[in-house]
């Protein structure tokens, strides 16, 4: 048999439904008999069910949105699983996309003026690249180049993508929209050395496409790394 | 005396998704997952109200309240990741609210006068900035007043609609001591706005 301050502090108990059978039937009673209980139990539900009518919305004062910008902005807040590239990782792979644009670049022309598939240049300049028409290979012979501009670019986006947060979602855009241009014509200049494998205008076409995008790419992850 | 019974813990909590078709919602999580940070403020702009209210509520001082809803969302864009979409955004992003709101009461976060006074429990009915004699006290406003930790319960539980087990594993307390809580909530409560 409960006193009458223990029913008192299993009102709140009672009412959520929370004690077993036995104990509801003694609060039960005790509140059918003692009027300050029924009153302290009725003010109680009062309480719970104002507390259910309380808005879920409260809109702040003042805009807090520029406070939350600047830390998500801050290069220290990164999401979890993308880790922020270092400003030296950044530096080196800079430079090593660098190198390997002259370099590729350089194998390009080179291949182009040597002239291995026995085409030759007329007034030196690439655009005026003249095919002989002989047999050959000039697209399997540029292939060891494009390898190297894609790996440049892969390593250059996997950067850009690593720290894809410090950079306004405008830039973002830009760059994607951008990279997507210069991805259609690097496949559209493929698909037409697929067709004509000789052809060293295509090849110069497709090593100039490969130069763009990795350009662009420094750019952005120069870009990235001031921010 | 049965008209006196709530169904228990009826209000569970399920938080919709505000203002956004649940579509566009989707996609703005997804381009914020990727690092949108325009897509993660259209999710602020419809979970701010809800987030607010909570910490409101939780710390019992508007200024706190909006520099916990700031770290709220700047926690939630960290933890973006883990956002696996077994609930709505908006669940999610309030258990994240609550997970803040704790962890700055456990690290003892700054506290304003009026809060620690009513640490102690026989301040609310002495509280200075109360309703004068005849006046009826704001049920925010009392809530504001009650002890943290019953505040706390209170909230989660008849405001916000979490069960005990659930405001125990949150608080750390026993499901016990989170009831005892609240009954003590409510009474002071209901002392202050009878």
């Amino acid at each position: 048999m409960m006193t009458h301050d223990e029913i008192r502090d299993r009102i709140s108990d009672w009412i959520d439904g929370h004690l077993d059978q036995a104990e509801s039937r003694e609060v039960q009673g005790h509140l059918a008999e003692c009027a300050s209980c029924r009153t302290e139990a009725a003010e109680i539900r009062d309480v719970i069910e104002e507390a259910g009518r309380l808005p879920l919305e409260i809109a702040p004062r003042r805009d807090l949105w520029q406070g939350i910008e600047s830390r998500i902005r801050d290069p220290r807040v990164i999401p979890i699983n993308r880790p922020r590239p270092s400003l030296s990782r950044h530096r080196g792979l800079l430079a090593a996309a660098a190198a390997v644009l002259v370099i590729t670049s350089s194998a390009a022309t080179a291949f182009l003026l040597r002239g291995t598939g026995g085409f030759e240049l007329a007034g030196g300049s690439d655009a005026a690249v003249q095919r002989t028409g002989t047999s050959g290979t000039a697209f399997v012979a540029f292939h060891p180049a494009e390898e190297e501009y894609l790996r440049a670019a892969e390593e250059l986006e996997a950067v850009l993508e690593a720290g894809r947060g410090l950079l306004a979602p405008e830039t973002v855009q830009v760059v994607e929209a951008n990279l997507r241009i210069i991805d259609e014509a690097i496949a559209e200049a493929r698909a037409a050395l697929e067709a004509d494998p000789n052809n060293r205008e295509l090849v110069l076409l497709l090593s100039g496409a490969y130069g763009q995008k990795l350009e662009l790419l420094q750019t952005a992850v120069h870009i990235q790394a001031r921010t | 005396m049965d008209d006196l019974h709530l169904q228990p813990d009826a209000r569970m909590l399920t938080v919709r998704d505000p203002g956004q078709a649940p579509a566009a919602q989707d996609a703005d999580v997804e381009a914020a997952r990727a690092g949108n940070a325009a897509a993660f403020e259209r999710l602020y702009r419809a979970h701010v109200g809800r987030v607010f209210a909570l910490c409101l509520r939780l710390c019992g001082d508007e200024a706190r309240a909006e520099e916990l809803t700031q770290d709220v969302f700047v926690r939630a864009w960290e933890r973006l990741e883990t956002f696996r979409g077994e609930s709505t955004f908006g669940t999610w992003l309030h258990r994240v609210a609550v997970n803040t709101a704790m962890a700055d009461r456990r690290a003892g976060g700054r506290r304003e006068a009026r809060v620690a006074i009513v640490e102690d429990p026989a301040a609310l009915e002495r509280a200075a900035d109360g309703p004068g004699p005849g006046e009826r006290m704001d049920l925010e406003e009392a809530v504001a007043l009650l002890p943290p930790a019953a505040r706390t319960v209170f909230v989660m539980h008849d405001v916000e609609g979490y069960a005990h087990r659930e405001i125990a594993e949150l608080t750390g307390r026993a499901e016990g001591t989170c009831k005892a809580l609240l009954h003590r909530a409510r009474t002071l409560l209901r002392e202050r706005l009878s």
